[in-house]
């Protein structure tokens, strides 16, 4: 047996959620899965949770509903019964080419906490050196990857009980994910119009497979995304929220993932090139980026005027958005 | 004060903000002239860095920078020096 070994890993596109970062990471190793991508991550979710919202892509986690993963999901218990020591077992999953995915108190490798159950995704080891690879946000602030002592980690695995355990909305667990495909995966245009049109009405268009998910707060789709962002600006305006510039990182990886779709588009003959939606998608994207930015700088320095702008230009998204969406399907060659 | 000095300034600022951001070395940061792109320094700091580093500069020289700084500049042209000529009030 090797001393080592390393999953495929790249760094992804989207990092605005650990889940979908770990997916993104997978996935862009292997080409074949871009229709697949290309085909989802249009719809935005926004979910309202008790003194914060939520902004995801519709539907997520990706891990469950992925083609090219292949998902084995065990519970803890039974990952003890089988499993005294859960280094060996972290190395034979990793031997069987499967990623693991769990929740770990991290205050055992990241310093200056006391408690950190966050979600981590190890994709490797090192024997003689007696590590892993290990991918999360919590060693720099944003998505990077590190290395973490085995005997650290098994502390932070087993100081895990109960609600920390929160993965998957509380069901808790551990993943094991593997890349597959023996499935593989057709480019649907129609689904993407679909999905397209849903965006505009700020409609779920899968209303029915929000059966195979599960229990939300309120929540709004879409267009309506935009609507629900103003409030909450302004609620944080009024300190009636606590700021929040996560929204707007998703906002920037739906326009990331658009500005990836059209060329796509346009390569496979399902929309005629030079449309102009590109380059006012470019115009979108940076839009996005400056929201989150903006934000980031009213959390240092409190400005009011910070927030009028805010909402300038979120208003302004939603209109952009809207126009080169309706654009879109108008020149979309659905066959 | 000349835009040399605000240059150096901000460069000397700029070296501080790389060396504490996570993966770099000091060597990253002694690449940093008058002539660097601004997008390549963006690049090489956390976004909440950029936004900090604007910020710092408004407080210190009590102006406000142009927001297009906090958008999208990957394909701007400004460099650390245009940035120079903004804060001493000779930009174009």
């Amino acid at each position: 047996m090797s001393g080592s070994k390393i999953l495929p890993m790249q760094y992804p596109i989207i990092t605005s959620w650990q889940w979908q970062a770990n997916a993104f990471a997978i996935l862009a190793n292997y080409p074949q899965t871009e229709p697949w991508i290309m085909n989802h991550f249009i719809q935005l979710q926004l979910t309202s949770n008790p003194g914060s919202s939520y902004v995801d892509f519709y539907r997520t986690p990706t891990f469950e509903f992925c083609p090219w993963l292949f998902h084995q999901h065990l519970q803890r218990d039974t990952v003890r019964y089988f499993n005294k020591d859960i280094c060996a077992f972290f190395v034979d999953c990793i031997n069987l080419n499967n990623y693991i995915y769990g929740v770990f108190d991290q205050a055992f490798f990241v310093p200056g906490h006391d408690r950190l159950p966050h979600d981590l995704f190890i994709y490797g080891y090192d024997l003689e050196r007696r590590v892993f690879h290990a991918a999360d946000f919590t060693f720099t602030g944003k998505y990077a990857f590190a290395e973490v002592a085995f005997e650290q980690l098994e502390k932070a695995y087993h100081a895990i009980e109960g609600d920390e355990d929160w993965l998957y909305s509380g069901k808790g667990g551990l993943s094991l994910i593997s890349f597959t495909d023996s499935l593989g995966y057709d480019f649907n245009i129609a689904n993407v119009a679909t999905q397209l049109e849903g965006f505009l009405a700020g409609h779920n268009s899968f209303e029915k497979s929000r059966e195979l998910t599960y229990r939300t707060n309120p929540c709004v789709f879409g267009l309506e995304v935009y609507d629900k962002l103003i409030e909450d600006v302004i609620k944080i305006h009024d300190q009636q929220q606590e700021a929040d510039y996560r929204p707007f990182h998703v906002l920037c990886d739906h326009k990331a993932l658009m500005l990836r779709r059209i060329p796509f588009l346009e390569e496979h003959g399902y929309l005629q090139p030079d449309s102009g939606i590109l380059e006012c998608y470019r115009s979108i994207e940076n839009d996005a980026l400056f929201c989150r930015n903006l934000l980031l700088k009213y959390m240092i320095t409190k400005q009011s005027s910070i927030i009028d702008k805010i909402i300038t230009n979120i208003r302004k998204i939603r209109k952009e958005e809207g126009e080169q969406i309706e654009s879109l399907l108008t020149k979309l060659v659905i066959v | 004060m000349s835009e040399q000095d605000v240059t150096g300034q901000i460069i000397q600022r700029i070296e501080q903000k790389i060396e504490s951001s996570s993966g770099s070395s000091s060597e990253d940061a002694a690449a940093i002239t008058p002539d660097t792109l601004l997008r390549e320094v963006w690049l090489r700091l956390e976004s909440i860095q950029v936004v900090e580093f604007v910020v710092e500069l408004e407080t210190s020289y009590e102006l406000e920078l142009p927001d297009e700084l906090l958008g999208q500049i990957d394909r701007s042209s400004l460099k650390v020096s245009d940035l120079a000529a903004m804060i001493t009030g000779e930009a174009v």
